[in-house]
């Protein structure tokens, strides 16, 4: 990066509780994240199912299931605290400031609208340019997407396309109004391995080319190694641990992120010895423990384990975790660093 | 399909002879159109002369991309499809030329495990009944010993007695699909056939799931087929992968020669295209995947089906279909053009 002042982080989320209430409980999706995105740079949030990943995106998005609503914290985007902004406004930040890409294509598209029109729409709405314009614009960034040949694709509607082309579409209609932050919420997941290639390539592109700050949710720790600069890992709607991709994979602390990577087979590996697996279940979240969220399962635990939230530790700048037996810790900084 | 042509089963150099052997394996389902008036317009041609062998004991994986035929394969030796055209020899007798009323008591030596442990279990029953079920249609042991059988198979998997009581909905993913896997084993099969047994499945689960089923494998013997889009997880439950594309077998191997010395394109595509959860191994990767989109399997391409998203493409691939030569012990592509030179000069 060239950049000449150190750049305001474009996504600041602080002590960040979004709770989902149900007829008889309340789910505590997100509680207490914070986390931070610098422009042009990617943030891969990783975890398993319903640990709070996509309820953490929507909350940055303001657009929550029924009964969701954020309960404390900040979102600051490019500075503006988002959480207390009525949704007239909100309506001119998404698409706008912030957009959104799903694992489903589906999701996103209009069945019944050309995807002409689809990705012209965000233009009319918030750039208020005429339909030559907007055709002009709509067929370059379907150029940008990688769209086979857009003045003819430009008239067709969903169903004529594959999935890879569809997400395509998706992209392009996130990115038309040069949003500065796209989040991605497992955007491949519904694709084929080859398509999924093609499809992070592409989005890494765009990120470079346009600067963009890239939240990328998924669960892949394969996906998170090779496209994010930074990871936070969730679990049970808490981050657990927050590093630079190398460091993270090479000097993970938490003990959940530990079990996670070895619970994964590895294709670049000879696997003669058994995977590490991980017993038992997550928490349930209308209930979570006032503990060490992972103590049920984990192979370190003590009692402390069990008894009290570990607080953030910083080991290194820049890589945070949340653990009372920390792996690895007992090693000089100096030489881990090597 | 005719009878006198009965194919006979492969024997080895130690006469030890192949659990299942598939050849020439041929499904086409056919596209119609009209409500009424149903024609026939084409076909979808799934599978097209697929051919492999698994011994007994092993684990053989089959990997590929969505409408590959992956799936489809695993149904018809499982007799849940009919096919085409082709041989399965189950233990050395063809259940394709067989009858469904002759194939069904041979049912329960092969099983299927699903994707979905949710769809595949009947939400209105109870364990119990679900692992009582086959044994009941098989007319196998008195209710005390379908019971206690059903108490075998819970503590195999690693559930609860209690667990019998209780209806699919009431489990996690994982247990479900633990379920699944018992129901599979009510039967003593000798081969199981899994689709995707972990694709829905969440990581730290997978790896349980995983685990057990290679203690099963040893406990019991057990013949696997493991199909999956997910080249890790095949790589490490199967002794030989086969890559299947757009209907064919383009690579058949062990996990190294497919991982480490690829033959075909695509395999080596698609090796390249897997994420691996290490950011020096992504950042080095040299591989780019296979550019363009699949294909459509109704009108597939002519000569080699990759031969549209091949980097190596010429003429040739265009017009002659090539054949599976070998590269290795136990290792088989097909490619006019491959990566490496073949053990053999191909034959002309
Ligand atoms: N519409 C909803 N109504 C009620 N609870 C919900 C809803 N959406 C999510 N939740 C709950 O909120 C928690 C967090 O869910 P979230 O969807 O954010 O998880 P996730 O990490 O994105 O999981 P996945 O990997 O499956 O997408 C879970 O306990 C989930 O059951
Ligand atoms: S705090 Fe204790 S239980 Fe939690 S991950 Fe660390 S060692 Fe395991
Ligand atoms: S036969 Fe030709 S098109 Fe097919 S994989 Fe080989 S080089 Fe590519
Ligand atoms: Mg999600």
């Amino acid at each position: 990066m060239d950049e000449r002042t150190p750049a305001a982080n474009v996504l600041e989320i602080d002590g960040l509780k979004t709770y989902i209430r149900l007829s008889r409980s309340t789910v505590r999706a997100v509680d207490g994240v914070s986390l931070h995105i610098a422009p042009g740079e990617t943030l891969g949030l990783v975890g398993e199912s319903g640990c709070g990943k996509t309820i953490t995106g929507m909350s940055v998005m303001k657009l929550l299931p029924p009964g969701g609503r954020i309960v404390e914290g900040t979102i600051k985007l490019n500075g503006r605290d988002i959480v207390p902004l009525p949704d007239k406004t909100m309506r001119e930040v998404r698409g706008n400031v912030v957009s959104v890409i799903f694992q489903d294509p589906m999701t996103s598209l209009n069945p019944t609208m050309t995807i002409g029109d689809q990705i012209g729409e965000a233009l009319r709405i918030h750039r208020e340019v005429g339909d030559k314009e907007a055709r002009e614009r709509v067929l370059d960034v379907l150029g940008l997407v990688g769209m086979p040949r857009p003045a003819e694709r430009i008239n067709d509607y969903p169903h004529q396309l594959s999935g890879g082309l569809r997400q395509r579409c998706v992209i392009a209609m996130a990115l038309v109004c040069e949003p500065s932050l796209v989040i991605a919420d497992e955007p491949t997941t519904a694709l084929d391995v080859t398509i999924q290639s093609q499809i992070l390539d592409l989005l890494d592109e765009l990120r470079r080319r346009l600067r963009m700050a890239v939240l990328l949710i998924t669960h892949d720790m394969g996906v998170i190694a090779g496209r994010a600069d930074r990871v936070a890992v969730m679990y049970a709607g808490k981050i657990v641990e927050e590093a630079s991709t190398r460091t993270l994979f090479k000097r993970m602390r938490h003990r959940y992120t530990e079990a996670l990577v070895e619970a994964i087979p590895r294709l670049d590996q000879e696997t003669s010895a058994e995977l590490y697996s991980i017993p038992g279940l997550p928490p349930d979240l209308a209930n979570p423990p006032e503990a060490c969220r992972f103590a049920a399962r984990c192979r370190f635990d003590t009692e402390i384990c069990h008894n009290e939230y570990p607080a953030f530790s910083e080991h290194e700048p820049g890589h945070l975790y949340a653990c009372h037996h920390p792996a690895g810790v007992d090693e000089p900084v100096e030489a881990a660093a090597q | 399909m005719s009878v006198s042509a009965a194919p006979q089963p492969a024997a080895t150099a130690e006469g030890a002879r192949p659990y299942l052997e598939v050849r020439d394996l041929v499904k086409e389902f056919p596209v119609t159109k009209g409500a009424v008036m149903r024609r026939r317009i084409g076909s979808v041609h799934a599978v097209s002369g697929v051919s492999f062998s698994v011994m007994p004991g092993e684990t053989f994986g089959l990997v590929g991309e969505s409408g590959c035929g992956k799936t489809t394969t695993g149904r018809m030796i499982v007799a849940l499809e009919r096919p085409t055209s082709g041989a399965i020899l189950i233990d050395g007798e063809d259940i394709a030329a067989m009858s469904m009323r002759r194939v069904r008591p041979r049912r329960r030596h092969m099983q299927m495990m699903f994707q979905d442990p949710y769809a595949s279990l009947d939400p209105r029953m109870r364990v119990s009944t679900i692992l009582r079920e086959p044994l009941a249609i098989q007319r196998i042991g008195t209710r005390e010993e379908q019971f206690n059988r059903v108490r075998e198979l819970l503590n195999d998997v690693g559930l609860a007695r209690a667990a019998m009581d209780r209806y699919p909905h009431e489990f996690s993913g994982g247990q479900r699909q633990r379920i699944g896997l018992a129901r599979a084993l009510a039967l003593q099969p000798k081969l199981i056939v899994a689709d995707e047994p972990v694709s829905a499945l969440d990581v730290s689960i997978r790896s349980q799931i995983l685990n057990l089923m290679n203690r099963l494998q040893e406990k019991y013997s057990l013949t696997y087929v493991i199909i999956s889009h997910d080249l890790s997880v095949v790589k490490y439950m199967a002794d030989r992968i086969g890559v299947m594309y757009l209907g064919k077998m383009v690579e058949i191997g062990s996990g190294e020669d497919i991982y480490r010395r690829p033959a075909h394109p695509y395999t080596h595509g698609l090796v390249g295209a897997i994420p691996i959860p290490d950011p020096d191994v992504e950042r080095s990767k040299d591989a780019a995947a296979p550019r363009g989109e699949i294909p459509s399997a109704i009108n597939p391409p002519s000569g080699c089906r990759f031969r549209t998203r091949c980097p190596r493409a010429q003429a040739l691939c265009a017009e002659v279909e090539p054949p599976l030569r070998p590269f290795g012990p136990g290792h088989e592509a097909a490619c006019h053009y491959p990566l490496r030179p073949p053990s053999e000069p191909a034959a002309a």
